[in-house]
């Protein structure tokens, strides 16, 4: 380590990119890598113009809003109401960056890499960040996220090129298992992220709200599940931390 | 093919706008404030009930497989991850083996 000084200690310290980079090869780039695979399938069986189809990644770089529009668009709904749907994708997303965010602060620091690390922001890379990011010093954080996001999203154009290509090739339990690495990987990854009690709580409770909450309101499930659920679970665990 | 490229633009300028809510409610939060702890609990009571939707509501490719290889398989990557000792990637490759299995059938 170099000897501190004021300007060293406010400003981000870029040698985080390359490792943000090589933090890419890991089992949730593998089984982003899968769920790809199936989106450029997906682009296939609609006969999707293969173009756009990949530029959704980039651009949007969030799966469940990718599928919207591009399902939404094969189905030649509004512009309006395609870009609602995948609005409506997409306010999962804002907890997540919060969430990342603060666990990157660097007082006095330029803010334009927020912005730029904020478009990175995914399930994947968060559940990322809560298993590895701590051991990342500080002013190496934002610069490893966005090394990270932008070695997976470019990674991610290849996968869904190359699941574009396979989709007739690959039998139908296969693919499909590869689609079921998602649901799995994110489990296992909250499950292996809680560190407080409340957090089982909240799991436990989005998912038995989630089933119910989708009867009632299919478009906004996730969102009114987490806001109950989550603050549910909070609640009673902030009211056993008064009572002790 | 100028409609897809709109329309591209326009959803991607929706979905980045929730990104840039959360840099902005980021700089009023501490990262140990009780607000990040109940947006904690939040996120993960939504990403679980994400994860329901791919086991009771399916979509593309899943929504061809039976309910009962997605629930088992799903038992079954919480059941390899701890018998392994806490591994995710036993976990996921038990509930692929049984799925694919289980599909097979």
């Amino acid at each position: 380590m170099r000897p501190p000084d004021a300007a060293d200690q406010s400003s981000y310290d870029w040698r985080g990119l390359p490792a943000g980079m090589r933090a890419a090869a890991s089992l949730a780039g593998l089984v982003m890598a899968a769920s790809f695979l199936g989106f450029g399938a997906l682009l296939r069986s609609l006969d999707f113009d293969l173009v756009a189809g990949l530029a959704t990644v980039p651009l949007i770089w969030a799966l469940p809003g990718q599928v919207v529009f591009v399902d939404s668009f094969d189905k030649t709904l509004t512009m309006v109401a395609t870009t609602l749907a995948v609005s409506i994708t997409a306010v999962r997303l804002m907890p997540l960056t919060v969430l990342v965010l603060a666990q990157t602060r660097v007082p006095g620091a330029a803010r334009w890499p927020e912005f730029l690390a904020a478009h990175f922001v995914a399930i994947t890379l968060w559940l990322l960040s809560n298993q590895k990011m701590d051991v990342v010093p500080y002013r190496r954080r934002l610069p490893w996220l966005i090394g990270l996001g932008a070695t997976l999203c470019a990674s991610m154009v290849v996968f869904s090129a190359l699941g574009y290509v396979l989709a007739d090739a690959l039998p139908v339990p296969l693919a499909a298992t590869l689609v079921f690495f998602t649901p799995a990987f994110f489990l296992l990854s909250l499950l292996s992220g809680l560190r407080w009690r409340l957090e089982y709580a909240a799991l436990l409770l989005g998912a038995i709200l989630g089933p119910i909450t989708y009867r009632i309101a299919p478009d906004f499930d996730l969102f009114v599940a987490g806001i109950i659920g989550g603050t549910a679970a909070f609640a009673v665990g902030h009211m056993m931390k008064e009572r002790r | 093919m100028t409609g897809v490229w709109l329309n591209l633009a326009a959803a991607a300028a929706a979905t980045y706008c929730w990104r840039l809510f959360g840099v902005m409610a980021s700089r009023r939060m501490a990262a140990d404030s009780p607000l990040i702890l109940w947006v904690r609990a939040v996120a993960t009571a939504l990403i679980a009930a994400l994860v329901m939707r791919f086991v009771y509501a399916p979509s593309g490719l899943l929504a061809e497989t039976q309910l009962s290889s997605r629930i088992l398989a799903l038992a079954a990557a919480v059941g390899g991850y701890f018998v392994a000792g806490k591994r995710i990637e036993a976990g996921v490759a038990t509930a692929a083996i049984v799925f694919v299995i289980l599909e097979s059938l």
